[in-house]
């Protein structure tokens, strides 16, 4: 378990490789054979999973389907994202 | 379905309250060229869209707009957290505050209540595509408006990223409109309405 310092560089990072696809998916919606783009799009998506497999070991699921607790559901325990920095 | 991912598309992390601009950037949540309009427009066409590419571009960028309904909303409630009712009173959230408190509810900036009525789904593929075009460009302004108003770096940060992301949104439109006439009679698209039968016997 990281800081909250660490655990907000490993978010932002698994929000940019998640922005690479997002906006790689709109574009082969309309331009399904690019090469080019699918090829992005594999890439990223095995950066993304590595680094949310790291997230979820060390600071608690981004999604409930992998939430997974033996005595007391934690779901609601980590922070919301729109908490933000104003406390 | 749709499964929530415990994160904000793009962060935000504001440090300064400010009730008055709060009041704003409300329209982009639930005024009539916001965030939540632009998604239920976008998701409720995908039915009478007979093109799949179209169909998944509807579907995708309506569920990119549910993330910047919550963007949205995360600003507004970092921008009103904890006010004193002092602060209420001096920057004119009253008029909001005295219905919802601290709590976010879909209106307009004015006051106006978030209604279906805000966007069309015609069940016609070219005039279906031209209102989604149209109303990325208004999204577009609607942003501009905001941000000659806004001069704290935290929110202009996000609501730059928001911008942007309407002229990508209206760039794709573009594409599935071009896909949708590529599909119809090049002498005349309105001769039929792909999306109805009957026409299509025709």
């Amino acid at each position: 378990m990281g800081s909250e310092k660490e655990r907000m560089m490993l978010l932002r990072k698994i929000s940019e490789v998640s922005f690479a696809m997002d906006e790689a998916r709109l574009f082969l919606d309309t331009h399904p054979c690019c090469e080019e783009a699918l090829e992005y799009y594999k890439n990223m998506c095995a950066v993304r999973e590595k680094l949310v497999k790291e997230y979820t070991a060390c600071y608690g699921p981004l999604s409930s389907y992998d939430c997974f607790c033996d005595n007391c559901w934690k779901w609601v325990e980590y922070p919301w994202p729109w908490e933000g920095a104003c406390k | 379905m749709w499964s929530y991912e415990r994160r904000l598309q793009y962060p935000v992390n504001i440090k300064q309250t400010n009730p008055k601009l709060a009041m704003v950037i409300m329209s982009q949540f639930g005024g009539p060229d916001g965030e939540l309009a632009a998604s239920m427009r976008y998701l409720s066409q995908r039915y009478a869209m007979p093109y799949r590419e179209v169909a998944g571009v509807l579907t995708d960028i309506g569920t990119e707009e549910l993330a910047h309904m919550e963007i949205v909303s995360a600003i507004i409630h970092q921008l009103t957290k904890n006010l004193t009712p002092e602060e209420i009173a001096a920057s004119g959230f009253d008029k909001y505050y005295v219905d919802h408190t601290l709590g976010l509810w879909p209106q307009a900036a004015g006051g106006v209540p978030f209604t279906s009525t805000f966007f069309q789904s015609k069940g016609d593929p070219i005039t279906d595509l031209t209102e989604d075009m149209a109303a990325e460009q208004k999204a577009r302004t609607t942003y501009d408006n905001i941000l000659r108003l806004v001069h704290d770096h935290d929110v202009c940060d996000p609501i730059r990223y928001l911008r942007e992301r309407e002229i990508v949104h209206f760039q794709r439109f573009g594409e599935s409109l071009r896909i949708v006439q590529d599909n119809l009679d090049s002498k005349n698209f309105y001769a039929i309405n792909p999306a109805f039968l009957a026409d299509k016997a025709r």
